[in-house]
């Protein structure tokens, strides 16, 4: 676990997973990659690196708008 | 404004929002957990964790990190029904655990997350609050100078609480400790005094039973519960009394007086000692980690009174330990002892000789409540610690059937009649003026012709007359707090002629 990075995409695209390794070429450099395929994630990528999670994926984007909503809501209710 | 508008406002509102938020990449900090059980994961990874934080695991289940090691953290989890597995994702969120608080919370049974248990329906908070808080500073306070009634003569009298007062409850079990702290709960019915009642490690039987006091005495209005029952697991119980504390915070910083129960400090310590021996911290006295005096000063340091210019709102602390054997020098209760501002002691000795509330008037003190006792309190009650002692002491002389001259017969009477009249039955509380005539009655030896066994209906009879003939006494004690001669004349008055009515 150490020395992979670890990319996960919601499907199989060869010509996206170079250009996501030239993104990351830096700190990817001597390391070996693992493609992970999760539909789940409905779209764009995750790099796990180590204990850093790099999440660009669709999924995370939704759940982070959804938090951001609840919150937002909350203060509408919060001022009535 | 009509249904529709508002909900058309709303969502414009909501689509304003969407179209507002800038979606970027988030950066997380995971870990991966290599055990868990019995509550408790160990997590590898998560380099940038702080210590308290809240963190979210791959099942959507929450758990906070309490240990940081060189290369792993342990972390408490706080859903019992979790799904977590050896290799687990964890996700560090970067905030710490916080409660829902607000008004909405009144009248409700919530667990230590603030989640509602009532089946009411959801609880609209009006904001949060972290569980773990500062306590107010030195500048922010002011002497407790306002009284917290009870209700109970006896405590009132002898063992007055103030606003943002802390008095420990102490006793074994089935001594009334409960009892004592629902009755004042069920005293404070229009005193504009916010209740809490928080439950740990008990039976769910057992709060169920409370509750139902509760809404039989209409106490719901002002007073809410904070419930982690004996099922739950042990961080949850250990969070309940900071979770409840955090939702009283906002009320006293809203400027309003709340009282919180917290029952009991003794179970709560047990269910610390759990989490704590289970994250592997070594064990001291009793097993107890050596944090816990910490445990408790943390938690009952939060009860204060604010200075008026702090808006002036209090927490009042009623901690409650369990004795074993009636060991007040066990390890748990002399460290709260030695936090709080008194304790109320409670004997099962007395309990099962009729004497209720059981309190040892020896044993139990206020330390800064009596700078909150009305006057008119005050005036009836400066003997009354000094005759029960005295009737103490030589109650125990005169068992070996000595001669006993009369001064000393006078005393032992005299203090046969005062333990009756402190008697009071549960769940009802007497409001101050009352307490006051009763005091005045027994201080001007107005019971000295009635037999022991009778005082009790003797007292309930004068005291009745006295509400019917001359209700204006106890509104003027109600109104003045305080006792002038002009009321002390119509008492003395009202008394003989209550004793003319009745031959003895």
């Amino acid at each position: 676990m150490d020395k992979t990075l670890t990319l996960t995409l919601s499907v199989f695209d060869e010509e996206n997973i170079r250009k996501i390794k030239r993104f990351y070429a830096k700190a990817a450099k001597g390391r070996s990659w693992q493609i992970k395929i999760d539909p789940s994630i409905l779209g764009g990528f995750i790099i796990t690196d180590r204990d850093q999670l790099l999440d660009y994926s669709a999924k995370g984007q939704l759940e982070q708008l959804r938090l951001a909503l609840l919150q937002e809501t909350s203060m509408v209710g919060a001022k009535k | 404004m009509t249904v529709t508008s508002a909900n058309f406002s709303f969502n414009r509102e909501i689509y304003k929002l969407i179209d507002n938020y800038r979606l970027a990449p988030k950066v997380y900090n995971i870990g991966f957990v290599e055990d868990v059980g019995d509550s408790i994961a160990n997590v590898s990874g998560l380099s940038t964790c702080k210590y308290g934080e809240l963190l979210e695991f791959e099942d959507s289940s929450a758990g906070i990190a309490m240990n940081l090691e060189r290369d792993r953290v342990g972390v408490v989890l706080l859903n019992s029904d979790h799904q977590i597995v050896s290799g687990s994702k964890v996700i560090s969120t970067g905030q710490v655990l916080q409660v829902k608080v607000g008004d909405a919370l009144i009248g409700r049974v919530v667990d230590a997350l603030g989640q509602p248990l009532d089946g009411k329906g959801r609880i609209k908070e009006s904001g949060y609050r972290p569980v773990e808080f500062e306590a107010p500073e030195i500048i922010e306070r002011t002497p407790v100078n306002r009284p917290l009634e009870t209700g109970l003569t006896m405590i009132d009298a002898i063992v007055p609480i103030g606003r943002g007062q802390r008095e420990l409850i102490i006793g074994d079990r089935q001594t009334g400790k409960t009892t004592i702290a629902v009755d004042t709960i069920l005293n404070q019915k229009g005193k504009d005094v916010i209740c809490i009642y928080v439950a740990i490690g008990q039976k769910t039987s057992s709060v169920a039973q409370l509750i139902q006091v509760f809404e039989q005495h209409k106490a719901l209005d002002y007073t809410f519960v904070v419930c982690s029952t004996a099922s739950d697991p042990a961080p949850l119980q250990y969070l309940a009394p900071y979770a409840a504390t955090a939702m009283a915070e906002e009320f006293m910083y809203q400027g309003k007086d709340v009282l919180i129960v917290y029952d009991d400090l003794s179970k709560h310590a047990v269910a610390y000692r759990e989490m704590s021996l289970l994250l592997r911290r070594p064990p001291g006295r009793e097993a107890y980690p050596g944090d816990v005096f910490y445990l408790h000063s943390r938690l009952l340091e939060r009860a204060a009174q604010l200075s008026p210019e702090n808006g002036g709102g209090s927490i009042t602390a009623l901690p409650i330990v369990e004795t074993m054997e009636g060991d007040i020098s066990a390890y748990i209760p002399t460290n709260i002892i030695s936090i709080t501002d008194g304790q109320i002691y409670l004997e099962a000795e007395l309990f099962h000789s009729g004497i209720r509330p059981a309190i040892n008037v020896g044993l139990s003190v206020s330390r800064v409540g009596g700078a909150a006792q009305t006057p008119a309190m005050k005036k009836v009650s400066s003997q009354l610690r000094l005759e029960l002692a005295q009737y103490r002491e030589l109650s125990v002389f005169a068992q070996f059937g000595a001669d006993l001259d009369t001064a000393t017969q006078a005393i032992l009477d005299h203090g046969a009649k005062l333990t009756e009249i402190l008697k009071q039955d549960k769940h009802k509380p007497l409001p101050m003026p009352v307490q006051v005539v009763t005091l005045f009655i027994a201080a001007n030896k107005y019971l000295a012709p009635v037999p022991p066994a009778e005082v009790r209906d003797y007292l309930q009879e004068l005291l009745h007359f006295i509400e019917m003939q001359h209700p204006e006494i106890f509104k003027q004690i109600e109104n003045t707090k305080g006792l002038d001669e002009e009321t002390e004349s119509m008492l003395h008055s009202a008394i003989e002629e209550f004793r003319q009515t009745k031959e003895i």
